[in-house]
């Protein structure tokens, strides 16, 4: 038989079974919590020093991308400057008078030995077109005859 | 507990670790950096690109260009006669020791040719031929658009770039540049890394661009009415020069034979002379307006003055001889300083000088600087020979009355014109408008310079209206008159000395005038030696003077007489 005697000696020992069960479950958390802390300090220290690191190395990584940007920029913008000074210099050689000249022999035509200076009429101002043919007609009615001439 | 002990080992482990990092990179980081630069990296010559050269108006007539050179491995070359044959047709023929290189297999290098154009080096670089290959060099490739034109005065570059002739030589300190250093990283046999570190220790300062006083179209005219002449009369050479009597600015210089300063090498230095500014000779008549100026300066003979009108006179055991030309003095006569001028007569000029003395025909060459440099800056000139009168023999002042027993440059007489034209001041010829830097800021101008007034104006008036009488009525009538423009100028006809002795045959043919009279705008001397034919300055000579001078004129934007007038 059971003695329920000795249960009931338990039960008066402690007075909140439940509380001293959770009393125990948190000592046991901050026992535990004792023992691993220094190991997370030390790791979220490795952790932060680990992501500055790798943002050194992307931004390095970056900032050599863009060196190479720049670098074939440049190359591209001297290869640019050398090609408009060929061409600078074809064009030269192009007009020059000596290869001009040899080109106009070749089509037959020769320097003009009798020169003339024409002397051209001067251009008839353009006069604006009248908003309103009517009214600049009857304006044209009373202005003086002299201003009428051509 | 293992497992925490691997853990603290590992921890340990990556602090070590952590802290090398840290050593390395930050706390030391610098210094290590700079033992590996030093490792790899190595100090070379950055060249200075070389400035141009400029016309007046600012266009370029010499640059230099980045140049490749072609160079073979004959120990990769496959096929040597095949290479041999490709190359040829893009480089031109190879030399036969190249040929026999490239069939040299223990050879490890040689040059197929130096600094070619972009173009062929593009289109060697497409045959993709094995053992060929192309270097880029650090000096440029100086390229002249024009190529022969005013040649002789610009002159030419070595393989390096270093001005060896004409404006390239005496303006090289100039156009050259500075060479700077910089550090950069390299490979094991020191060829930079791309876009490896880059440190400038003296950073390059390109050559300055010089402006020449060159008018690019009077230039080509010059040359091309001179280049008539010469090939008319078969000429051994000839010399133009367009000058500015107001500023002493060049506007053209010409001399044939000429080169091409691209290929220069293929030229002998014959070719590559400026004779304006090297070549003294004996004037001939052109140098009567020097007797005339001191006549006239000395004030004992007048425009109303006259003289025995002889063609041949005995001084100091010599004969002279007036030219037999048409225009003889006759005997019996009388004639004026202006009709010895119109008629370029050498006895009537030979009495003139005796008339002043030697002092003062010798006083009046050297006030107008014949005997020294011009000053113009270009290499080899030669200040002439204007011996003192006391080493002068019984006939020197007759002869050197009329041009001969002295020598002078062709600039030195275009110079002296200049004084004529401009109401007699002697003005320093200039070939250098402006220096100007990369960037074409101003660096330098150079000004016009008075040396010093050779004659008084009413002389320089008088002188001019000599030369307009040649024109009209005298030994230029009418080889040197141009329909609408009024000119003035005058002929020599002087015989050359060779190995020491006059010979006949040998004529220096000139002419040197000025456009429009009274009020000069050009000073243009012609000279053509050694023609065959004729060998008078009027036929000869004035004709290239009347094309420059209209061409000249019309360059100028001013019209003939007669369309101006309407005609």
């Amino acid at each position: 038989m059971i003695q329920p005697r000795h249960f009931e000696q338990q039960r008066s020992r402690i007075p909140n079974p439940r509380a001293a069960r959770t009393a125990t479950h948190r000592r046991i958390v901050r026992k535990s919590r004792a023992r691993y802390t220094g190991v997370a300090r030390v790791s979220a220290v490795l952790l932060v020093a680990l992501a500055l690191l790798m943002g050194y190395v992307v931004l390095t990584s970056s900032l050599t991308g863009l060196s190479y940007a720049v670098g074939h920029e440049s190359a591209k913008r001297e290869a640019l400057q050398e090609e408009t000074m060929r061409l600078d210099d074809r064009i030269a050689a192009l007009r020059s008078d000596d290869r001009l000249a040899a080109l106009a022999a070749k089509l037959g035509m020769r320097e003009p030995q009798q020169l003339a200076v024409v002397k051209l009429a001067p251009l008839p101002v353009a006069r604006a077109k009248p908003a309103f043919p009517v009214l600049s007609s009857l304006a044209g009615f009373f202005a003086p005859a002299v201003a009428a001439q051509p | 507990m293992r497992a925490r002990l691997f853990f603290y080992a590992c921890m340990v482990v990556a602090l070590f670790l952590s802290w090398r990092l840290f050593d390395v990179q930050a706390r030391n980081g610098a210094a290590y950096a700079k033992r590996a630069l030093a490792q790899r990296s190595d100090t070379v010559e950055i060249f200075a690109r070389r400035g141009s050269i400029l016309d007046r108006a600012g266009n370029v007539l010499v640059r230099s260009l980045p140049s490749e050179s072609i160079y073979a491995v004959p120990r990769e070359v496959v096929d040597p006669d095949a290479t041999a044959a490709k190359l040829s047709k893009v480089v031109g023929k190879l030399d036969p020791g190249v040929v026999s290189a490239l069939h040299d297999r223990h050879s490890w290098f040689v040059w197929i040719a130096r600094k070619v154009p972009h173009e062929t080096a593009t289109r060697v670089r497409s045959l993709g031929l094995l053992g060929i290959d192309l270097k880029e060099e650090d000096t440029g490739l100086r390229v002249d658009s024009a190529q022969r034109l005013a040649s002789t005065v610009l002159g030419f570059v070595g393989t390096d770039e270093n001005g060896l002739d004409g404006v390239e030589y005496a303006y090289d300190n100039l156009l050259r540049g500075h060479s700077g250093r910089v550090t950069l990283e390299a490979d094991e046999f020191g060829r930079p890394i791309p876009f490896g570190r880059e440190q400038v220790v003296a950073p390059a300062q390109p050559g300055a661009s010089v402006q020449l006083t060159i008018d690019p179209y009077l230039q080509f005219v010059t040359e091309r009415a001179l280049a008539k002449q010469v090939n008319a009369f078969h000429a051994l050479d000839g010399t133009a020069i367009v000058m500015d009597p107001w500023t002493g600015e060049i506007l053209a210089m010409a001399n044939l034979p000429n080169f091409d300063p691209n290929h220069f090498w293929k030229f002998g230095t014959e070719a590559r002379r400026n004779r304006a500014v090297m070549d003294a000779y004996e004037p001939g008549s052109t140098y009567k307006l020097i007797t005339a100026a001191a006549a006239l300066e000395s004030h004992k003979v007048t425009l109303a003055s006259r003289f025995p009108a002889h063609d041949r006179l005995d001084v100091g055991g010599q004969t002279i001889h007036n030219a037999e030309d048409g225009f003889m003095a006759g005997t019996g006569g009388s004639e004026t300083l202006e009709q010895i001028v119109e008629y370029s007569h050498n006895v009537g000029a030979a009495e003139v000088g005796i008339s002043i003395g030697a002092k003062r025909l010798y006083a009046m060459e050297r006030k107008a600087g014949f005997g020294d440099p011009s000053g113009l800056g270009l290499p080899g000139e030669n200040p002439g020979i204007v011996p003192p009168p006391s080493q002068w023999s019984g006939s020197s002042l007759a002869t050197m009355s009329f041009g001969q027993g002295v020598s002078v440059t062709p600039l030195a007489m275009a110079r002296y014109y200049c004084a004529i034209a401009n109401g007699g001041l002697l003005v320093q010829p200039r070939i250098v408008n402006a220096v100007y830097d990369q960037q074409g800021k101003l660096m330098q101008r150079y000004p016009t310079k008075v040396t010093r007034r050779v004659f008084s104006r009413q002389t320089a008036a008088e002188l001019r209206q000599f030369l307009r009488s040649v024109v009209l009525h005298g030994t230029g009538d009418p080889t040197a008159q141009i329909p609408g423009y009024a000119t003035a100028g005058k002929t020599g006809t002087a015989q050359m000395v060779v190995d020491g002795e006059y010979r006949s045959g040998f004529y220096a043919a000139s002419f040197i005038g000025m456009v429009p009279y009274p009020r000069p705008r050009y000073v243009i001397y012609v000279k053509v030696e050694r023609p065959l034919g004729s060998y008078y300055g009027s036929v000869v000579a004035a004709p290239a003077f009347a094309e420059i001078a209209r061409a000249a004129m019309l360059h100028a934007g001013v019209l003939p007489s007669a369309a101006r007038n309407g005609g």
